[in-house]
């Protein structure tokens, strides 16, 4: 019997699109816009201008508070503009655009250390911040503020799961990077002071399972690899804690307050880059996809290149593109345009023509229970739904919707195709 | 701002996959899992029952379509929700009786049961149940007038049930197996007196079985109002206690069709898995009382219909623990 | 015969005995209520609006007579309404016929003149579109059309325009200010129009003159045409928004020959 947490949904995976393409490295593109605010807290502060020229790995945007997180030029060149420009997740940014020298010529802070061992936890902590590592698993929350838990942590998980359909990028850093990735979990082990370390991996995924088991025997390390039930949302936090040390997260409360810390194997090796070889958070792994894209692929991009190149190295698409999606098609974000730079966040692009859209046609609830069956909060969906449909938002705050984490299982299953997931963003507006 | 060929991408909410099922691909194949059931009556009560059975779904899909057009709403006829509330009336009626009685069924059980409540999703009672109760009460001769398995011209053969009750009744102190010419057998394959639906066992089992294994119905209802009724009447129905003959009392009556199909009613029924048990053992202890000291030999429809109205109770008191509450 | 009498004495019988009950029942439990009540409660709009910060009307109504509120407070009544509720009160009104009354715009006139970024395909209700990449129009100020104020309006006051924004119809609204809650935009605001001709500025863009013409047909550019034109000094521009002072503004009309975008607008 596999470990896993209770509700959630077996979806068809849609990995085969990508899941055996090499990563590769995308061209340098000639122009990038670095958005200064990519990461959960507070806008990173401004601290180039207009003209000024930039190194790769030069840091352009200074952290503004303990929630925040550093921001740095992906390529080298000259900062030709700073304005609004679009952004995935929140429409118009704040934005530096960097035109390319075409040099790629690394900032002269970046090193390799030889000394690891050696440091300390508070310097680990302080590369780890200054080199911007924010969590690469889409909510992109600032590393450094999970390194420095207030309490003692008895317990690191490194999330493998990757539960999203489509996307494949953890997939193939734990397959390509596996010895990387797991000096990287020494590193956070080393920071926190666990004692135990779990990695979490879905067992449809035996090649990467095998991989991880090869090498941590080989490495002689003491860590675990749990395969879990191929379920969505396998790889969400509190779900993972439960799945692997079966410990609930109480309602409002940090993985932390039960001695836990996840990471997502992306963050792990970024981890391992910063403090190695000193590289701070500048590219990461972009998984292209989709029925009509016509090379899917994994990329490694520099943040702030323009969706368009990805899509275009990829080949563009055999049919008119009708949503482009960042992030997997359970809890991604539809993008208004392919004119939208990749942010650390950026785990995939995901696209889907017309036909394969689907044609919603809402229906009054049935009271079928399925929502109910799936949803990994135990909450009930219908009514959060039905209180949504009648603005009945008072009532709504019963049925605690901010527990909610819009992992949209319910929507999924949902026979009279209703928009759970809406109605409960709009309550969550309504009633904040 | 850029755009591809000039269009307007589309942006919706997360998530922008679906799984495909919806309510009309539910309600057809409920409709065929209930099929074999209605081939068994035709071939066990002789043709005619055919026609019932298409009377009563033209009279629910008639229903629908007039009530649609009249309240100017969109169509709902195709959604299978009438059609199956049709098949569904047409097998609680008994056989050889008149096509006027299964349409006018279907009738009040759509205006009454259902749209009157708003539509599908918002009726409080099973409509299919309305229309059987409405008949009971409006037509009780014809409705408790019984033909004979496999010989049609015989019109007076009573159920099993109405048999147990009444050799009970009058003090007859026969034992179940001697009293009642039904072996299990007969009972189980459809060889007996009964409304057309709830003859063939093995059909409807089968058909459930179906159900069940696509999820498209769970097990708790059916499992928990059936072993329910099976205590009951091993404790109550014999001489003294616990010596009832309770496979005679899963086997006859619509005990089998009531709780598969008409308890399992997601509309009318609780939501939370935890309730749907406590309903089954509310309608099995109903039934119970009803087959045992009620005025009726039969009990289920009126059980499952109490239970309806305690669906809103359960699921209010009902509800799974949230995750994280400790 | 006798199964007859019985049953119709034993029922007439019970309806004999229920309604003693029930007379009986309505003398112990009856209660009091203020006469005054009732009157005011009859000259009260009856819309439940809720502005007042009570129940409803009839709380409101109870509230006046215990002294609990001020008649000011309704801000849906007429002010003949109020002078007999002030009648009845014994007190003077509160605000006679001079005081005039506030009416909420709505400052876009965008709709479909103002470009979308992407075809918005989510619920039918502002706040909702607003969540999605900061809404679907180009102008982040502008109104996302779903129309969640007409719903909320207790008067029916506001009605879709056929270009796709809603307007307030200005004799209808009663300044319960409902509508401006709701907007996720904020772009509803009160104004107070003295003269006849109610002017106001139909656009909430902050943007420079340059993008609102990118973006819109119908947006104000700062221009500053209006500000010349006005013989009374009551329109300025701020943030690139013309802004009119209603304490000055005569309702000339001046203002709205000049505007090249015909941003300035009649209620």
């Amino acid at each position: 019997m596999l470990q896993t947490f209770p509700g959630g949904k077996h979806i068809h995976g849609f990995k085969d699109f990508s899941k055996d393409k090499q990563i590769v490295s995308l061209p340098l593109p000639s122009q990038v816009i670095i958005p200064l605010s990519q990461h959960t807290g507070k806008n990173s502060q401004l601290i180039v201008k207009q003209g000024d020229k930039v190194k790769t790995g030069q840091k352009i945007g200074e952290s503004t508070g303990f929630i925040s997180s550093c921001i740095h030029s992906s390529i080298s060149g000259t900062v030709s503009k700073i304005a609004e420009y679009n952004h995935p997740v929140i429409g118009r940014c704040q934005s530096v655009v960097v035109d390319s020298d075409g040099n790629d010529e690394l900032d002269s802070s970046i090193k390799s250390r030889q000394n690891v061992e050696s440091l300390s936890n508070d310097k680990l902590r302080e590369i780890v911040k200054e080199t911007g590592i924010v969590g690469l698993g889409g909510a992109a929350f600032p590393t450094h503020v999970k390194l420095s838990p207030p309490k003692q942590i008895d317990t690191l998980i490194i999330n493998g799961v990757e539960c999203e359909p489509y996307l494949t990028c953890d997939f193939r850093l734990m397959l390509e990077k596996t010895k990387d990735i797991l000096r990287g979990v020494l590193i956070l082990k080393k920071i926190l002071q666990t004692e135990a370390v779990y990695i979490g991996i879905e067992e449809d995924k035996p090649e990467a399972i095998r991989a991880m088991r090869n090498k941590i025997v080989q490495m002689k390390l003491p860590i675990t690899v749990v395969p879990l039930k191929a379920k969505y949302p396998q790889g969400a936090e509190k779900q993972l804690i439960k799945a692997i040390v079966d410990r609930e997260v109480p309602a409002g409360k940090l993985p932390l307050d039960v001695g836990v810390v996840v990471s997502n194997v992306g963050t792990v090796l970024a981890v391992y880059e910063a403090i190695y070889d000193g590289k701070p958070l500048y590219e990461r792994v972009v998984t292209v996809t989709g029925k009509i894209v016509k090379e899917p692929a994994n990329l490694r991009v520099r943040v702030g290149t323009k969706f368009s190149e990805l899509i275009a190295y990829c080949g563009g698409t055999t049919q008119v593109p009708a949503k482009i999606i960042m992030g997997g098609p359970m809890m991604g974000l539809a993008q208004c345009s392919e004119d939208v730079p990749v942010i650390k966040g950026t785990s995939g692009i995901l696209i889907f023509s017309e036909d394969e859209l689907e044609k919603k046609n809402e229906q009054p609830c049935i009271r079928c229970g399925r929502c109910i069956d799936v949803c990994p909060m135990n909450m009930l969906p219908y009514a959060l739904s039905i209180c949504g449909e009648n603005e009945r938002f008072e009532r709504a705050s019963k049925y605690t919707p901010f527990d909610c984490m819009e992992c949209g299982a319910c929507t999924y299953v949902c026979p009279a195709q209703r928009r759970i997931v809406e109605y409960i963003r709009l309550i969550k507006a309504v009633l904040k | 701002m850029s755009k591809i060929a000039g269009i307007n991408l589309k942006v919706s909410s997360s998530p922008h996959i679906h799984s495909g099922e919806t309510t009309t691909k539910i309600m057809w194949t409920v409709f065929f899992c209930l099929l074999p059931s209605g081939f068994m009556s035709i071939y066990i009560f002789g043709l005619s029952t055919l026609w019932i059975i298409l009377s009563a779904i033209l009279g629910a899909v008639a229903t629908e379509w007039c009530c649609c057009t009249v309240q100017k709403k969109a169509l709902t006829v195709s959604d299978g929700s009438a059609v199956l509330t049709g098949l569904l009336v047409a097998y609680n009626v008994p056989p050889q009786s008149p096509l006027w009685l299964a349409f006018l069924g279907s009738f009040v059980a759509i205006l009454f049961g259902k749209i009157v409540f708003g539509g599908l999703g918002f009726n409080i009672f099973n409509p299919a149940l309305i229309g059987r109760v409405f008949l009971m009460a409006s037509f009780p001769v014809l409705m408790t007038r019984w033909p004979a398995p496999l010989n049609v011209d015989a019109v007076t053969a009573p159920t099993p049930l109405a048999i147990f009750k009444d050799g009970f009744s009058q003090n007859n102190m026969l034992s179940a197996g001697e009293m009642i010419n039904f072996s299990y057998r007969d009972l189980f394959l459809g060889f007996r007196g009964g409304c057309i639906g709830e003859a063939c066992v093995l059909a409807l089992i089968l058909g459930a079985a179906f159900l069940i294994y696509k999820k498209y119905i769970s097990w708790h209802t059916p499992l928990s109002y059936i072993t329910t009724v099976a205590v009951f009447a091993w404790v109550f129905a014999g001489e003294g206690f616990f010596n009832g003959d309770f496979l005679m009392h899963i086997l006859s009556g619509g005990l089998i069709m009531g709780a598969f199909y008409m308890a399992t009613d997601y509309v009318t029924g609780p939501i939370t898995k935890k309730g749907q048990l406590i309903f089954g053992i509310g309608c099995g202890i109903i039934t119970g009382i009803i087959r045992l000291w009620g005025g009726y030999p039969e009990g289920v429809s009126y059980s499952i219909l109490i239970m309806n109205a305690a669906t809103p109770l359960i699921d209010r008191f009902v509800v799974p623990k949230r995750f994280g509450n400790m | 015969m006798k199964a007859i009498i019985f049953a119709v004495a034993s029922l007439a019988g019970l309806g004999l005995a229920f309604g003693l009950l029930l007379a009986w029942a309505s003398k112990k439990f009856h209660i009091e209520e203020d006469p005054r009540v009732v009157k005011i409660k009859d000259f009260l709009p009856g819309a439940n609006c809720g502005a007042c910060g009570l129940a409803g009307c009839a709380s409101f109504a109870e509230a006046l007579v215990e002294n609990k509120t001020e008649l000011a407070f309704c801000v849906a009544c007429s002010g003949e309404n109020k002078q007999k509720i002030a009648e009845v009160l014994g007190i003077s009104s509160p605000d006679k016929d001079t005081q005039v009354k506030k009416i909420a715009v709505i400052a876009c006139g965008g709709g479909t003149r103002c470009k979308n970024k992407f075809d918005y395909q989510g619920l039918e209700d502002c706040r909702s579109a607003v969540l999605y990449l900061g809404g679907h129009k180009e102008c982040k100020y502008a109104c996302v059309g779903q129309g969640t104020c007409i719903r909320v309006c207790p008067f029916d006051a506001i009605k879709m325009q056929p270009e796709g924004v809603p307007k307030v119809i200005g004799h209808k609204c009663r300044s319960c200010e409902k509508c401006i809650a709701v907007c996720p935009r904020n772009i509803i605001e009160m104004i107070q129009p003295k003269g006849k001709n109610k002017v106001y500025i139909n656009c909430s863009s902050q943007d420079k003159g340059a993008q609102v013409m990118k973006n819109c047909k119908v947006g104000c550019i700062a221009c500053g045409k209006c500000v010349k034109a006005c013989p009374v000094k009551a329109i300025t521009i701020e943030n690139n928004l013309a802004k009119i002072d209603y304490a000055e503004c005569i309702g000339c009309k001046k203002c709205i020959d000049v505007c090249p975008t015909k941003v300035i607008c009649l209620i």
